[in-house]
């Protein structure tokens, strides 16, 4: 009795094998799909914690690979972007952190608040409503992610997922593994030091101090000529 | 109705969406009243929008897209070769 009912059972078993198959292979593809959607994201948020392209692409596609091999931990229904920010973040803390040795010590001093709203309003009261046609204008691509990448690292990664990937507090709580409310003092710390570094970075590219670029004769400040400076 | 500072204060969770209903309303009235919050406002408000669309013009190189396709693909050859024995 018992040798025919492991007989009769054994054709259910390899249907149920192919089932499975099909739907594991099902669920593999929507991974994928939905997976490289946040390419870019993780991409970028990869490269402000490594800061070297080749680490950072090496770093996603790790993360990309232990979130497809646990993707049947994953609960549907809950954030799938928060989820595979999480993974992007310990992956980096398990492989990539010891590797690249002792953090560097930031030099950026912290400021009051709305610094660059201070430091670029007229004295005369004249007060700004738009970074258009200030010297943060003028700054590009490269010279912004750089002013991110002198925040210490904790502080890098919460305000590169929440100021430039959008991520809610909630979600950047999940992804970098700390309460909602940590999440919070570090991205009021963070943006103060960032607009710091904002203002470094202008500096640096030869927009002197003064506060407009564009108004002949204003204050007598001039914006020199793109990679004129250095 | 709120001040200048509680004002200021809320004006980063604002700006990140993260108000209760009865703040926003509170930060709103207040922005009405108030050319100087209004500026700061406008202000910060650009300055986030700079960054984003600044640091957002990057994207991931076409390669790495092509190596994580290629390797789910040999990670997906992997697990159905093993799924029936773990059955």
């Amino acid at each position: 009795m018992v040798r025919l009912k492991a007989v009769d059972a054994e054709p259910a078993a390899r249907a149920d094998t192919k089932t499975a198959n099909q739907e594991a292979a099902a669920t593999r593809a929507r991974f994928e799909e939905e997976a490289l959607k946040h390419l870019d994201a993780l991409y970028r948020t990869a490269l402000r914690m490594t800061r070297n392209p080749s680490d950072a692409e090496d770093l996603v596609q790790d993360a990309l690979v232990r979130a497809f091999r646990f993707y049947d931990r994953f609960e549907p229904g809950t954030n799938f972007r928060a989820w595979l920010f999480k993974i992007l973040t310990n992956t980096y803390i398990n492989s990539y952190r010891r590797k690249q040795g002792r953090p560097q010590e930031s030099s950026l001093e912290d400021t009051e608040d709305f610094f660059l709203y201070n430091q670029l309003s007229d004295d005369g009261g004249e007060r700004l409503t738009d970074v258009e046609g200030t010297v943060l204008d003028q700054l590009g691509a490269d010279a912004i992610q750089r002013a991110i990448d002198q925040l210490p690292p904790q502080f890098r990664t919460t305000v590169q997922l929440s100021d430039v990937e959008g991520l809610s507090y909630a979600e950047v709580a999940e992804a970098t593994g700390v309460a909602k409310g940590t999440v919070m003092s570090r991205l009021f710390r963070g943006r103060r030091l960032l607009q710091r570094a904002l203002w470094d970075q202008a500096q640096a590219a030869g927009f002197t101090s003064g506060s407009k670029v564009h108004e002949p004769g204003g204050n007598g400040v001039v914006a020199k000529p793109r990679g004129g400076a250095r | 109705m709120i001040n200048c500072g509680d004002c200021a204060k809320a004006l980063n969770p604002f700006l990140d969406r993260e108000l209760s209903d009865e703040d926003v309303i509170q930060v709103r009235s207040h922005l009405e009243a108030c050319g100087g919050c209004l500026h700061l406002y406008q202000f910060e408000e650009s300055l986030r929008r700079l960054v984003r669309v600044k640091c957002q013009e990057q994207g991931a190189p076409a390669t790495l897209r092509e190596r994580i396709t290629l390797q789910l693909a040999i990670e997906r050859t992997k697990l159905e070769q093993r799924r029936p024995h773990t059955l």
